[in-house]
């Protein structure tokens, strides 16, 4: 029995390692002085701690600025994303599940194409319609390419209440439209926590799209931000304040999770048991 | 308060594959309280959303105190429904859950306050305003949902098995309660259910619902004595009436088995069935049909037992206080006044 327990505490304790040891590494470098980063024998803890590069990445760089730009367009997008398939999702519900399925396949489809695939056509698009290096350009693409997963998720989550309450609401005298915001979507909270936060990840996270479509330095996004800091020569890569930059991008959606972490949970554990 | 009027209501699902509802035809007498009988999947619910307006018939008028109200939307139509599973918004306490119709109609907020208290003193309910629907009782969620529907004083009350989900003991009492409480309404109330001892108990008109269609409508003791059909026949009566089938000729029925022989005034010649209440079969042979049989099953009631007789190739149920022990001979007798017949083909009384 205690064996067992032991060896269950070390298998925790290396896949906790192992997941998060690069996270580890990523701070303890943007901690180290700029000559401490490459010095040998490696060190495992930084010798002195210096605010340096977190400094530097502000200061030095658009860093806030890039940051801004991110919460902007993943902010809106994710609105965006939420408040449009909440409304199909709630049309959706209200048809019969075979032919509800069908339209949602349909809309799942679109989601198979990698976004690699529709850089191009995008930029054109949105070339056409005088948007790059304008929020709007990411917002829309955003948009388009998590709604099929946010409307699987609200639709999911939407059916499971019972259709008795709509049609209390409507003898009640709710519009449909009040059904949705005073009904539907209050009760349907933890699911909504968890597709906006997975929707804002992806957002905060996309590369290849808003490195196209934001080609000027102060629509950068934080992942082309910190792809393109640079040294002052072509042979100086400046990890510390590349590592600064990375452990600042994840603040924000550790914030998101806490704020909405009781939700999330609900969510993620809503039809387990019943109640 | 206000009559219910359907004419010729047909309602099919499923692109018309399953019909619902075959062109029913129903009055439902102003501030009676009415019971919609039937098994599940008869159609009896469909009936009451029709009528709440939550569904549109195929073919067919609704009126509601004499106007059409097809095109009516279900909140204009003045009807409330309290649904089997109380359908009260969880994320609203129990205040706000019955005030919200009246803050919706634009209600001044003094007369809200007045009218929920008024309608949760009479349901009792005073004490759990401030509660959320999950932290009440099946049976006070039920009262909510009353009261929700009552604070809006309807013409019509739609109630669709609102025991239902209730355990035995509270079931009982609510009932006693709901009977009393709409009868001082003087409400028109339409209650679904497929609980016979509830609808004959309850209701003041009784409608007996079978495949989409209405078997029989009218009084309950009436409809209890003098069924119409064989499906009414079978369904009402705590405890299954007994069916022999057999032939009718001249005047004279005989069992199929031969084992049951006896004269009616009913002149037809045909397959028929008899039917014959447990209660309406006596031990000895003070009827005037006598039949010898053996004892098969008794099944004690507490007050009284069940006992199932075999006589011929037919099991007959009775009620015997003293019953004999499975196995012996049993002589008994019932009148023939007291049996239905039925024609076997179309089920309809002879």
């Amino acid at each position: 029995m205690k064996v067992k327990k032991i060896l269950f505490y070390l298998l925790i304790g290396s896949i906790f390692l192992y997941c998060l040891f690069p996270f580890a590494w990523t701070l303890q470098t943007a901690l180290k002085p700029a000559e401490e980063v490459f010095r040998l024998p490696v060190s495992y803890f930084p010798e002195t701690v210096s605010l340096q590069n977190l400094g530097d990445v502000f200061t030095r760089r658009p860093f806030g600025r890039y940051v801004l730009n991110s919460l902007i367009a993943g902010g809106a997008a994710t609105v965006l994303t939420v408040w449009a398939a909440s409304i199909l999702a709630f049309r959706l519900r209200a048809m019969d599940l075979r032919r509800a399925m069908r339209i949602q396949r349909w809309f799942l489809a679109g989601a198979i194409l990698p976004p690699a695939l529709l850089v191009i056509p995008v930029f054109i698009v949105m070339k056409q319609l005088a948007l790059v290096n304008n929020y709007l350009s990411l917002i829309l693409s955003y948009t388009a390419l998590n709604l099929p997963f946010a409307l699987w998720m609200l639709h999911a989550a939407f059916r499971k209440l019972p259709r008795e309450l709509d049609e209390a609401a409507v003898l009640d005298g709710f519009s449909s439209s009040a059904i949705l915001y005073r009904i539907i979507l209050p009760l349907s909270r933890p699911s909504l926590a968890v597709t906006a936060v997975l929707v804002f990840i992806f957002c905060w996270n996309e590369f290849i799209l808003s490195l196209t479509l934001m080609p000027s330095q102060a629509m950068y996004t934080v992942p082309v931000g910190i792809a393109l800091l640079s040294g002052a020569s072509v042979y100086e890569i400046p990890w510390g304040e590349i590592n600064a930059a990375v452990a600042l991008t994840t603040i924000p959606i550790i914030l998101v999770i806490a704020a909405l972490q009781r939700w999330i949970i609900e969510g993620l554990t809503s039809g387990a048991v019943k109640g | 308060m206000a009559e219910i009027e359907l004419k010729r209501i047909s309602k099919g699902f499923l692109g018309g594959t399953v019909a619902a509802l075959r062109e029913m035809d129903l009055k439902i007498p102003d501030g009676a309280f009415t019971a919609v009988l039937g098994p599940s999947g008869c159609g009896k619910t469909t009936l009451l959303r029709i009528i709440a307006g939550l569904e549109q018939p195929d073919a067919g008028e609704v009126l509601i105190g004499g106007r059409v109200a097809n095109h009516v939307p279900p909140p204009e139509r003045n009807v409330a429904m309290v649904f089997q599973n109380y359908a009260l918004y969880p994320h609203k306490r129990v205040f706000e859950n019955i005030a919200i119709g009246l803050r919706l109609r634009r209600y001044p907020k003094e007369e809200i306050r007045a009218k929920v208290n008024e309608v949760s003193r009479i349901l009792r309910i005073e004490d759990l305003m401030e509660r959320y629907p999950k932290q009440l009782s099946g049976g006070q969620q039920q009262r909510v949902a009353l009261a929700r529907a009552l604070v809006r004083k309807p013409e019509v009350f739609l109630l669709d098995e609102p025991l239902s989900n209730l355990d035995a003991q509270v079931r009982d009492s609510t009932r006693t309660e709901l009977r009393k409480l709409f009868r001082e309404l003087n409400a028109t109330v339409l209650y679904v259910t497929h609980d016979q001892t509830e609808a004959m108990m309850m209701s003041d008109f009784l409608v007996v619902m079978d495949a989409g269609a209405i078997r029989q409508a009218g009084d309950p003791i009436h409809i209890y004595k003098e069924p119409g059909h064989r499906f009414v026949a079978e369904f009402i009566g705590t405890h299954r009436i007994n069916t022999v089938a057999g032939r009718l000729e001249n005047g004279r029925f005989k069992s199929t088995d031969g084992a049951i022989v006896l004269d009616t005034m009913i002149r037809k010649t045909g397959d028929v069935l008899m039917e014959i209440r447990p209660e309406h079969i006596a031990h000895g042979s003070r009827e005037d049909i006598t039949l010898e049989g053996e004892t098969l099953l008794v099944e004690p009631m507490g007050p009284t037992n069940l006992v199932s007789v075999r006589v011929g190739e037919n099991e007959l149920k009775m009620f015997l206080s003293s019953p004999p022990r499975v196995g012996e001979p049993m002589r008994l007798s019932f009148s023939s006044r007291k049996a239905y017949f039925f024609e076997a083909q179309s089920g309809l009384r002879l």
